[in-house]
């Protein structure tokens, strides 16, 4: 019987080409340690949302209404300013009340701090342009204590404003019942500066806080510049969007 | 290397046939899973929003589920699923409308498709789904709750009518 021989090994590796020098291995493992390094870079970035944005819902569709004073108000003419649009109507007393408090809050805080008027506008559509006239509207501008040039009051062509509200912003309102009463969703948006929606609210609960703190994340996005602003682009590529 | 030792460097050109496929796979499908999952923006369901399932009959739209105009032709539809119904189970529309199904759930997870369209998503409790379709073809299209949601989850159906 001939003795088993295991051959573990080969003599010799035979070409020299095979091995890696000693900087190509350097540089094999350097790149290997970018690469990971890259990969977690993009995985907490993503997981520990450092930086956080407001979405980019949707450009604003563009109209064109009437304020409180006869004057044209379009989706243009709001460019550069951040705008929180909500839609209502005058008649409609406490089903409406939260939320007016809710802008009325807002506006307080603001002019507190100087922004009103020269950085956040209010505009308030009313769908109910058969009752909320100009005067009407004036009048209740007046009871909100609303200054024309930061809280501007809009109606229009009941068929633009269903197409606009409904057609476009998905936002339900009806017909006036037996008491003069519209069902409606009640809801703000807020426009930033370039026209784009960058927020949907509703609710009671919304806290003046929600709003003022939407205000800054929209005003330090757009005012980034150089890498920062790639940092928030990166925010919006993996949704670092705030609760 | 080649011209000396032709069959050594068929041998390495095997392995690294072997090996680079090996690598690349996976990398290929991580790459893709975090770019559909943060990028792309892939959410199952789709993020409409969240709701308190307790407050479901005050918060808007569910305090009135059922079938709404927003404008001429677009229709918005709100729906609750429960164990084992949907309100309303049924929704009629004219032909070429175009309806955005709004779900949540009072319970557990459930399913909402409608047969025959491209509607097809989870309803979780806590959040809110949301899809539009364009109903072109008069008929009758099923719904179904495709997420097994317990005993009686078969009969958890519906149907909309477009005439």
């Amino acid at each position: 019987m001939r003795p088993l021989k295991l051959v573990l090994a080969p003599e010799r590796i035979p070409d020299s080409t095979l091995r890696l020098s000693q900087g190509a291995r350097i540089a094999m493992y350097g790149l290997i340690a970018l690469g990971l390094a890259v990969l977690a870079l993009v995985l907490w970035f993503a997981v520990a949302q450092p930086v956080k944005v407001l979405p980019r819902i949707a450009p604003l569709p563009s109209f064109a209404l009437e304020d409180q004073y006869g004057l044209p108000i379009n989706s243009n003419d709001l460019a550069g300013r951040l705008v929180f649009i909500n839609f209502s109507y005058t008649h409609c007393g406490e089903d409406c009340a939260a939320q007016r408090e809710q802008l009325v809050a807002l506006r307080e805080h603001l002019r507190a701090e100087g922004r009103l008027g020269s950085e956040v506008l209010l505009l308030t559509i009313s769908f109910d342009p058969e009752r909320d006239t100009r005067e009407a509207l004036q009048t209740y501008a007046a009871q909100l204590g609303a200054d024309r040039r930061s809280w501007r009051f809009a109606t229009g062509d009941p068929a633009e404003l269903k197409a606009l509200i409904g057609g476009e912003l998905g936002f339900y309102y009806g017909q006036a019942d037996a008491n003069g009463l519209i069902k409606h969703d009640q809801r703000i948006i807020l426009v930033d500066s370039n026209g784009m929606i960058r927020a949907r609210y509703q609710g009671e609960r919304l806290r003046v806080q929600t709003f003022l703190r939407d205000i800054d994340l929209v005003r330090q996005e757009l005012g980034s510049s150089g890498l920062m602003r790639q940092v928030y682009e990166a925010s919006h590529l993996f949704l670092c969007y705030p609760d | 290397m080649m011209l000396k030792n032709p069959e050594k460097f068929m041998g390495y050109l095997f392995e690294v046939a072997w090996i680079l496929p090996s690598v690349a796979i996976p990398v290929a499908v991580i790459t893709a899973v975090v770019l559909t999952a943060f990028a792309v923006g892939l959410r199952v369901p789709d993020v409409a929003g969240r709701i308190e399932p307790k407050a479901i009959a005050v918060t808007q739209p569910f305090d009135e589920p059922g079938l709404r105009e927003l404008a001429p032709g677009k229709y918005q539809a709100t729906l609750i699923a429960q164990v084992f119904l949907f309100t309303p189970n049924e929704i009629e529309v004219p032909a070429g409308s175009e309806v955005t199904f709004v779900l949540t759930s009072r319970d557990v997870i459930h399913g909402f498709k409608i047969v025959g369209t491209p509607i097809n998503m989870m309803v979780v409790p806590g959040q809110i789904s949301r899809l539009t379709v364009r109903f072109d073809r008069p008929g009758e299209y099923l719904i179904v709750c495709h997420e097994y949601c317990g005993s009686g989850h078969h009969v958890m159906s519906g149907k909309v009518i477009v005439r």
